[in-house]
C-alpha cells in the first residue's frame, strides 16, 4: 500500500493519495475543493473516509468534529488530522 | 368513499386537509395544498396534449414537487416514469427514449441538464414552475383509467444490458401501500423520513404509504450520518426506511445517535440488501424501543417479505416471510418445491406482480412465468421468479442466500455488470474488461473491474475513471480498475466471473 510506505507526518501525501485513490474525481486533488457540495464524495464515501482517518491516522471522531469547517476541504482536513494528533 | 382503484383516489381519502402532507426543508404543504398541485399538474399536462397511457419522465431533484407531480401524472391518466437524480445525461436519456415519453416534467433550475439529455427526441420538457404559477386548475377532463391500466414505469438493473423498465399497474400501487401499511400499523400520526428515491420501489412505496393513510412524509437529503439523527430529532419522526449503507452510516459514522434519545422513532425498515448481523445488534442497542422490520422486495414484484420485529432478535439474518396478501416460496433448479434448508429460487404470487419488463418480452418471460405447480386450466396465474437463491427454515422464514447470475448489488442499487463494462470499453483503452462485485463491509458489493489494457503503454486509470463519473452515476463507478494480462475463462470461452470473484476474495481471506 501506498499510505503504508509513506512518513508518518506527511498527512498531507497520505490524505491526498488516498482521496485520488477512493474519489477519482477529485484528482488531481486540490487543497480547497469543496468535499462536502458537488457529489464527488457520497454519504457512504464519507463515513468512509471517517473510518480512514481512523485507522490510518487513529483518530476517534467525536460528535463535535463532524463539522464542515472540518471536513469541508482537503487542507481543512489535512489541518483536522494534525490537530488531533497531537 | 369507495375503495381506491386508481393511484390518485389515495387523495380523496378523509384526511384533515390541512395536516401536512409532505415536508421539505424550511417548506411544508398541506393535504388540500397537495392536492390542489396535483390538479394544476394534471390539468397542465392534459392542456399539453397527453393522452391516456402516454409516459412522462420525472426528472426533478428530491422534493416536493416531485412527490405532487406523480400524483398529478396518475390524475391525467398518464404513466409516470421517475428518473433518479443521481443520473447523468446519457443515463436520463435512455430512460427517458426507452420508455417513449411524450412528456419530461423538471424545474428550471435544470432546463439545461435536462434539454441537453433529451436533445432530439419527439416530446415536450414541462416545468414544475409553470404548473405551480396557474391559477385554480381548470377542470380536468381526461380518459379514465381502470385498476389494471400501467401507472408506472420504474427503471431497474438486471445482470445485463441497460436499466429495464419494470411496468406496475394502478392495482400493484395500491396493494403495495395497503400491504406495508397494514404491517408498519401506519395512521396519520406518523412522520416518515424519506431518503430514498422515489425512482426505486421501496422509495415510492413509503411515500404512498403515507399519503394513503394521511401521514407526513419528511424529504430528506443528507451527506453526514449525523444529518439523519437532526432530522430524526428535529421533525420528530416515527418511520425511517434505509438501506444497510444507511444502517452502516447511523452505527457507525453518526456520533450524535449514541447521546440523541429519539423517543418518537416507533420503527425503522431495511431493504435493498443484507444487514451485517452486528449491524442488526448495534441498531437494538442505540435505538431501544424502535422495532426493526428487515423486508425483501424486488421491483419486479414490487414488495415481497418481511420478518417481524420480534423475531429480529432470534434470526437476524433472515427476510422473513410473504408479505400479507401474497405467498412466496422457493423452486429448485430442477422444479420442484424446496424443502426447509434446500437453496431455490424465490418466486411470489399475489397482487404486487408487475406486468412485466416495458417492451422487452423476452426479458419479462423470463421473469414471469406460469405458476410451476398450477396450471393456468385450473386457475394457475402468472408468478414472478426473483432470481435470488433463498432458503427455507423450519419455522418457514426465508433467508436470502444469493444470487444465480452476475447482477451488483450495492449501497442497494442494482448494477448491470455489462453496462459499466460497455462504459469502459468505449474508453478505447481496453481489450477486455469484466466487472465483478466484491463483498464490502458498508456498500454489501463494490463494484470492481478486472481489465486487459489495449496497448503496451499501460492506462492511466483515474483518468479514465474520472471520465467514466460524467456518463455514469456516482454508485456504478468502479473503485478500482485492476490491469491484468488475461482474464479467465470457462471450458465454454466466456469470461469466468465467479473465478475472478474467488480469485480476489481469497486474496481478502488470506
Amino acid at each position: 500500500m501506498l499510505a503504508a510506505v509513506m512518513e508518518q507526518d506527511d498527512v498531507e501525501g497520505v490524505l491526498y493519495a488516498y482521496l485520488e485513490s477512493r474519489f477519482p474525481a477529485l484528482a488531481p486533488c486540490d487543497a480547497d475543493i469543496p468535499l462536502l457540495e458537488g457529489g464527488a464524495v457520497d454519504s457512504l464515501g464519507f463515513l468512509e473516509l471517517m473510518m480512514f482517518l481512523g485507522e490510518r491516522f487513529g483518530i476517534e471522531l467525536q460528535d463535535d468534529d463532524f463539522d464542515p469547517e472540518n471536513i469541508g476541504t482537503p487542507a481543512r482536513l489535512v489541518a483536522f488530522i494534525r490537530r488531533a494528533r497531537r | 368513499m369507495t375503495s381506491p382503484v386508481l393511484l390518485h383516489h389515495l387523495l380523496e381519502a378523509a384526511v384533515d386537509g390541512a395536516h401536512p402532507a409532505v415536508v421539505h426543508g424550511g417548506r411544508s404543504l398541506s393535504y388540500d395544498g397537495f392536492r390542489a398541485a396535483v390538479a394544476r399538474c394534471a390539468s397542465h399536462l392534459l392542456e399539453a396534449g397527453l393522452r391516456r397511457g402516454d409516459r412522462v419522465a420525472i426528472v426533478l431533484p428530491r422534493g416536493i414537487e416531485e412527490c405532487w407531480a406523480i400524483f398529478g401524472v396518475s390524475r391525467a391518466s398518464g404513466v409516470f416514469v421517475p428518473v433518479n437524480a443521481l443520473l447523468k445525461g446519457p443515463q436520463v436519456r435512455q430512460i427517458v427514449a426507452d420508455c417513449g415519453a411524450a412528456i419530461v416534467i423538471t424545474s428550471r433550475a435544470q432546463s439545461a441538464f435536462v434539454e441537453k439529455a433529451v436533445e432530439g427526441l419527439p416530446l415536450r420538457v414541462l416545468y414544475v414552475e409553470d404548473m405551480e404559477a396557474r391559477d385554480a386548475a381548470g377542470s380536468v377532463s381526461s380518459e379514465p383509467c381502470i385498476g389494471e391500466d400501467l401507472a408506472a414505469i420504474l427503471y431497474t438493473s438486471g445482470s445485463t444490458g441497460l436499466p429495464k423498465g419494470v411496468m406496475l399497474s394502478h392495482r400493484n400501487l395500491l396493494a403495495g401501500a395497503r400491504i406495508v401499511r397494514t404491517y408498519l400499523e401506519i395512521t396519520p400520526r406518523d412522520r416518515i423520513l424519506s431518503i430514498l428515491p422515489l425512482s426505486f420501489d421501496y422509495g415510492l412505496n413509503q411515500l404512498l404509504t403515507a399519503i394513503e393513510q394521511g401521514a407526513t412524509t419528511v424529504v430528506f437529503t443528507f451527506r453526514l450520518g449525523d444529518d439523519i439523527v437532526r432530522a430524526l430529532r428535529d421533525h420528530e419522526i416515527t418511520g425511517l426506511a434505509g438501506v444497510p449503507t444507511i444502517w452502516a452510516i447511523l452505527t457507525q459514522g453518526a456520533p450524535l445517535l449514541r447521546t440523541t434519545p429519539l423517543p418518537a422513532l416507533r420503527y425503522i425498515t431495511n431493504s435493498g440488501g443484507r444487514v451485517p448481523t452486528e449491524t442488526v445488534r448495534a441498531l437494538r442497542g442505540l435505538l431501544g424501543d424502535t422495532r426493526i422490520f428487515l423486508m425483501y422486495g424486488l421491483t419486479e414484484a414490487f414488495r415481497s417479505t418481511f420478518l417481524p420485529p420480534e423475531e429480529v432478535d432470534r434470526r437476524p439474518t433472515s427476510i422473513g416471510r410473504a408479505i400479507p396478501e401474497c405467498e412466496v416460496f422457493a423452486v429448485t433448479a430442477d422444479g420442484r418445491r424446496a424443502g426447509p434448508g434446500e437453496p431455490g429460487i424465490l418466486v411470489h404470487r399475489g397482487p404486487t406482480v408487475s406486468l412485466g419488463y416495458w417492451n422487452r418480452p423476452e426479458d419479462t418471460a423470463r421473469v414471469l412465468r406460469p405458476h410451476p405447480f398450477r396450471d393456468a386450466t385450473v386457475g394457475g396465474e402468472t408468478v414472478c421468479y426473483s432470481g435470488d437463491l433463498v432458503v427455507q427454515d423450519e419455522d418457514g422464514y426465508f433467508s436470502f442466500v444469493g444470487r444465480d447470475d452476475a447482477m451488483i448489488k450495492s449501497s442497494g442499487y442494482r448494477i448491470s455488470p455489462t453496462e459499466v463494462e460497455e462504459a469502459l470499453m468505449a474508453s478505447g483503452r481496453f481489450r477486455q474488461v469484466a466487472v465483478v462485485g466484491l463483498p464490502d463491509r458498508l456498500a454489501g458489493q463494490r463494484v470492481h473491474a478486472v481489465a486487459v489494457p489495449a496497448g503496451a503503454d499501460g492506462v492511466d486509470t483515474q483518468s479514465v475513471l474520472r471520465a467514466l463519473g460524467e456518463n455514469l452515476a456516482g454508485f456504478m463507478l468502479p473503485r478500482a480498475i485492476e490491469l491484468v494480462e488475461a482474464l479467465p475463462v470457462t471450458p465454454n470461452g466466456k469470461v469466468d466471473y465467479k473465478e475472478l470473484v474467488r480469485q480476489r476474495t481469497q486474496d481478502v481471506a488470506a
